[in-house]
């Protein structure tokens, strides 16, 4: 009988379908709202004549006003206008998806790292859902928009074989939403993800085609950011992020704001190595030498862990895990030895979870920088520019999805105990349920929340009530500027129903 | 001799924000208050009667007590502070009976306050309503409840919901429809007073400033001999208040501010004219030997208004302004220079100084010529109703309803003006700035041409029917220009207030830029994309900018074809 060497498995992959995350990859979410809606559409475009053209404009254009000095560069700024990203030398890559046509077909995978699926898959629940109907309805639309209509007939449509394209699959986020319907992100995608977009069909039609790609955008950067906070949580807690106006003075709301951010950041490492110590478990199980050695307290006989096998698509990996191990056990054996102590078994399972985890600790880098380019995307984690912390904070953009969703959907789905389910205080109630949003703590539902053990991390960084009322005030000024909330009265204001 | 005047705590009692004052608009404790007010000014205070304001309502409290109401159900429906407990207990008052939370009186029952009646019972009372209007049993109600607790007992309310109740809480109903809820409404016997459609400023603001500012409470009663009279603000307020245009002035302000989107029900309008007429001080304050005349110009009326937040200089406690004055932050230029003006202003108070009140003793007495400019610039925007004050130009086009076409004209001047057309045209015209480069710079070259130009209608909303109309006084108005759209299509409305007009006023007298629209460009944007891809019906072509060149954009050949326009 032949006996296979134990191997540890990949922990990027593993993660990644634990945290229902496609690719691992810098990727932003307007181009997952292009991939999302090129296989909602099942097609995309040869863009190659728009390159040529914000290449080589003069080349491109025609007709006897073709030739007047300037016409070339306003040409380029309009498609740059139109770029969402480009490559090192500034060639556009992607563009606004106003229609399908202008969806680059070329290196998708690369491009768009199958994020698309998720979207499609996860949030939509598939392309042939009723709600993807209602979806591809709308973002039809987006074909009449006047530039699309210039610049899309110079783009060919190419149809995607499978509705899927490259995944075949389900998508990692489907996994996790189908894995058990009692579980808590399942219930959530059931109800809120469903409820949010079947909102946004509905709120859809009082919006210009920009704003409406605007809100598609934010409201995918929204659930998938939701989504991965679940994931985060540990066992019990909910997802929760306290939100500041994008202006607010640096003091303790803007602190707690920061912590905020800064601990579900800080979360994807811990989320990690519980996965190397699930790792170092699971071939302990199936390995009874190497679960003994644990309990040994003998250097020697814990360096059989060095054997086992990395999988990783990198050498390298196996490598530095061999490596940082030998280097970690020599360590804390000496400093065991030297002050006469031993080794427990927790100590060398800690040993063998850090050695796994030092080759795969790039990827909590990438998991943070997910968190965050999520967040951007949902307009809710900023300030977008300059090297400023990073906080939780809502701005236009977003209170501008939350209050046309919120004055969009059937009455009785806003999730508040308010009588007025279109008061501001109904509007507090419904975010925090939904998506975790805090604005204040000034709110019953929100403080029974918070009240558990399994948030009381969390908990310790949030300010007192009086001072997220002042938050709060803020917020209702913001809404009022932007004209989505009528004041009744000190005691009454009302968001404004989209028409 | 220093008095305390009874008619300034009354006064005080009013506003929202008066800490730790016994507050005379709740109705539970407004009686026994006065009575021990009207006590220690030994009967130099007004009577209950004399502090009404009157309304419209009063008619219909008017007509049920005689038994001259038509109606079977009578819903008082809006926010806290609106009146609709104080029309309860009119009405209890004319019967000379006590009010109850559930006050029974012949056929009608008077449910002062659904929202604080637990479920089971609103739904009794409804239960017992409607098999009363099987049997033949008379049983009429008079319900006052917020909307958000009217919308939740909808299935309470049968077939009156549907036909009546729901069309009330519209704020968009338009003439057709409210045709046919006064038709309904009889049929039932259901009328629905919704207060939040109320326009009750003006008239509130002259009935509430008559009743508070009569010369027997003020010079010629207890302030008659009161040490500080010379330079007292609050009776300076009084005896400026009583003047039919200082009065309408006043008024002018708070329809602002209501038509800028902040609703004033009674209770709120109450609270910031009180501020406003006190400046937030007590007789107190204004005795106090610590406080230069100089300072108390701050709290003229014209002034107080303005007064957002902290501690005022020379005062020995915290002012608590009402906190709908940062929303009046807007209309104080007070540290806004304008040459020209403040050398009128600063002619007008040589020329002829005051002799009275705070602003004769500042004359006397001398302040900084910065604080002097201030306080002179707050009230030349109060004081004197010129056109020439932008905030006024507009509130004037937008409450007018017989220039509603002037309004239709500015705004339509000023959308093609932001597009590049400086003719005086009645309709968008066919070349309009591509609606995004509103906001995005990378497409401020790029117009769209409409296939022809497109004419915009005014409307004003909600209708109400007019039984109603007469109970609201005045009904609150949304204006929107609209646009024709195509069959089956919703058209593109914009709506506008007073704060939007008052920058579309900008735009076109002062060449002020697209950026001062601020969050309104969100809702122009919106209007023009909707007017583009329907009222247009799509058939626009893309044309490029290009000094001043005209291209328009076309595919040929896949080829960019530019032609000139």
């Amino acid at each position: 009988m032949t006996m296979t060497t134990p191997a540890f498995k990949n922990l990027t992959t593993l993660a990644q379908q634990r945290l229902g995350i496609q690719q691992a990859q810098t990727i932003t979410a307007e181009t997952i709202a292009s991939d999302a809606i090129a296989r909602l559409h099942g097609r995309r475009g040869d863009v190659q004549r728009l390159v040529d053209l914000w290449q080589r404009p003069e080349a491109d254009l025609v007709g006897t006003a073709a030739l007047l000095t300037g016409a070339p560069e306003r040409i380029r700024g309009l498609l740059g206008g139109l770029t969402v990203a480009r490559s090192r030398l500034g060639t556009p890559h992607t563009f606004l998806p106003y229609t399908p046509e202008l969806i680059t077909d070329r290196n998708v995978s690369q491009i768009f790292r199958d994020m698309g699926a998720t979207v499609v898959d996860a949030l939509w629940g598939g392309v042939d859902s009723e709600l993807a109907a209602g979806i591809r309805e709308v973002t039809g639309g987006w074909s009449f928009h006047p530039l699309a209509r210039v610049f899309a007939a110079l783009c060919v449509a190419r149809p995607i074989p499978s509705p899927r394209g490259a995944t075949e699959s389900r998508s990692y986020l489907r996994a996790l939403f189908d894995e058990t319907t009692a579980s808590p992100l399942a219930s959530w995608a059931r109800g809120t993800v469903t409820e949010d977009w079947t909102a946004w069909v509905a709120a859809s039609s009082g919006m210009s085609i920009d704003e409406q790609l605007q809100t598609f955008s934010v409201l995918i950067g929204l659930h998938l950011h939701v989504a991965l906070q679940w994931r985060l949580a540990p066992s019990g807690a909910r997802p929760l992020s306290f939100c500041v106006t994008p202006d607010a003075a640096a003091g303790p709301l803007v602190t707690a704001s920061c912590n905020v951010y800064q601990w579900w950041q800080g979360r994807t490492l811990a989320v990690l190595q519980a996965m190397s110590l699930e790792q170092v478990d699971a071939v302990a199980d199936e390995n009874p030498d190497l679960s003994a050695a644990l309990d040994a307290n003998d250097a020697a006989v814990l360096s059989r862990w060095r054997l086992v096998r990395v999988e990783s698509a990198r050498q390298k990996s196996a490598d530095l895990f061999h490596q940082r191990y030998q280097d970690e056990l020599t360590r804390r054996t000496d400093a065991a030895q030297t002050h006469q102590m031993q080794l427990s078994r927790n100590d060398a399972r800690e040993i063998v979870r850090d050695a796994l985890l030092h080759p795969f600790a790039p990827s909590a880098e990438k998991f943070r920088d997910y968190l965050r380019q999520t967040g951007r995307a949902a307009a809710y984690v900023g300030p977008d520019r300059g090297y400023s912390r990073k906080r939780y904070q809502i701005d236009a953009r977003l209170l501008g999805l939350l209050a046309r969703l919120h004055t969009s959907r059937d009455e009785m789905k806003i999730r508040t105990s308010e009588e007025e389910r279109y008061s501001i205080e109904g509007f507090l109630d419904d975010i925090f349920d939904r998506y975790g949003i805090l604005i204040t703590r000034g709110r019953e539902a929100a403080e029974a929340a918070l009240a558990t053990e399994s948030m009381k991390p969390l908990l310790r960084f949030l300010p007192n009530e009086a001072l997220t009322e002042a938050n709060r005030h803020d917020v209702e000024q913001l809404l009022e500027g932007l004209r989505l909330l009528r004041r009744y009265s000190d005691d009454s204001a009302v968001l404004v129903p989209m028409r | 001799m220093d008095a305390t005047n009874q008619i300034v705590a009354y006064v005080a009692s009013l506003r929202t924000q008066n800490q730790g004052a016994n507050p005379s608009y709740v109705q539970e404790t407004r009686g026994a208050f006065l009575a021990k007010l009207r006590d220690e000014a030994h009967g130099n205070f007004p009577e209950e009667s004399d502090l009404h304001v009157a309304s419209g309502i009063d008619g219909l409290v008017d007509a049920i007590a005689k038994g001259t109401a038509p109606w079977r159900l009578v819903v008082l429906t809006g926010d806290a502070g609106d009146g609709k407990t104080q029309a309860c207990a009119r009405l209890a008052a004319s019967w000379q009976i006590e009010l109850d939370p559930v006050t029974e009186h012949g056929e009608w029952v008077i449910v002062k306050d659904a929202s604080e009646l637990p479920r089971d019972q609103l739904a009794g009372i409804f239960e017992r309503w409607h098999q009363a209007a099987s049997s033949q049993v008379p049983l009429r109600l008079l319900i006052a409840i917020n909307e958000g607790r009217l919308r939740s007992a909808c299935s309470l309310l049968g077939e009156a919901w549907d036909a009546v109740v729901a069309p009330s809480l519209d704020g968009l109903l338009d003439d057709e429809a409210a045709e046919r809820l006064e038709q309904s409404s009889l049929r039932l016997g259901v009328l629905v007073l919704n207060f939040r459609h109320r326009l009750f400023v003006r008239a509130g603001v002259r009935g509430l400033l008559y009743s508070w500012t009569a010369a027997r409470y003020w010079e010629r009663g207890v302030c008659a001999n009161c040490t500080s009279r010379e330079r007292c603000p609050i009776l300076a307020n009084a005896r400026d208040l009583r003047n039919v245009d200082r009065v309408e002035e006043l008024a002018d302000v708070l329809m602002w501010l209501h038509l800028a989107g902040q609703r004033l029900p009674f209770r709120r309008l109450q609270g910031i004219l009180a501020f406003a007429f006190t400046g937030g001080l007590n007789c107190s304050d204004v005795l106090s030997a610590d406080v230069t005349s100089s300072s108390l110009v701050r709290h003229r009326y014209y002034a107080g208004i303005f007064i957002t937040t902290g501690r005022e200089p020379g005062l020995a406690r915290q002012v608590q302004p009402e906190p709908a004055a940062v929303l009046l932050a807007a209309l104080d230029l007070s540290r806004v220079a304008d040459r020209a003006q403040d050398e009128v202003l600063l002619a007008e108070w040589r020329n002829a100084p005051p002799l009275e009140g705070p602003e004769g003793a500042v004359a006397r007495e001398g302040v900084s010529p910065e604080e002097l400019l201030a306080t002179l610039r707050q009230r030349a925007q109060v004081v004197g109703r010129s056109a020439a004050v932008p905030w006024r130009r507009a509130l004037q086009l937008l409450e007018d309803a017989g220039r509603v076409e002037d309004l239709r004209a500015l705004v339509v001047r000023a959308i093609n003006r932001i597009d590049g057309h400086l003719d005086n045209s009645t309709a968008l015209q066919p070349i309009l700035s591509d609606p995004e480069g509103i906001v995005t710079f990378d497409r401020r070259a790029v117009d769209l041409l409409l296939p022809a130009p497109v004419a915009l209608r005014a409307r004003r909303s909600p209708a109400v029917p007019s039984m109603v109309k007469q109970c609201l006084d005045e009904v609150a108005t949304v204006v929107e220009l609209v646009a024709a759209a195509a069959p089956g299509q919703a058209a593109p409305a914009l709506a506008v207030d007073v704060l939007l007009l008052e920058r579309f006023i900008g735009l076109l007298d002062r060449g002020a830029s697209v950026v001062s629209l601020g969050g309104y460009r969100n809702d122009l944007l919106r209007f023009l994309s909707r007017v583009v891809t329907t009222a247009a019906g799509g058939d626009v072509a893309v044309v490029l900018r290009l000094g001043d060149h005209r291209l328009r954009l076309e595919v040929s050949d896949k080829k960019l074809r530019l032609e000139s326009v």
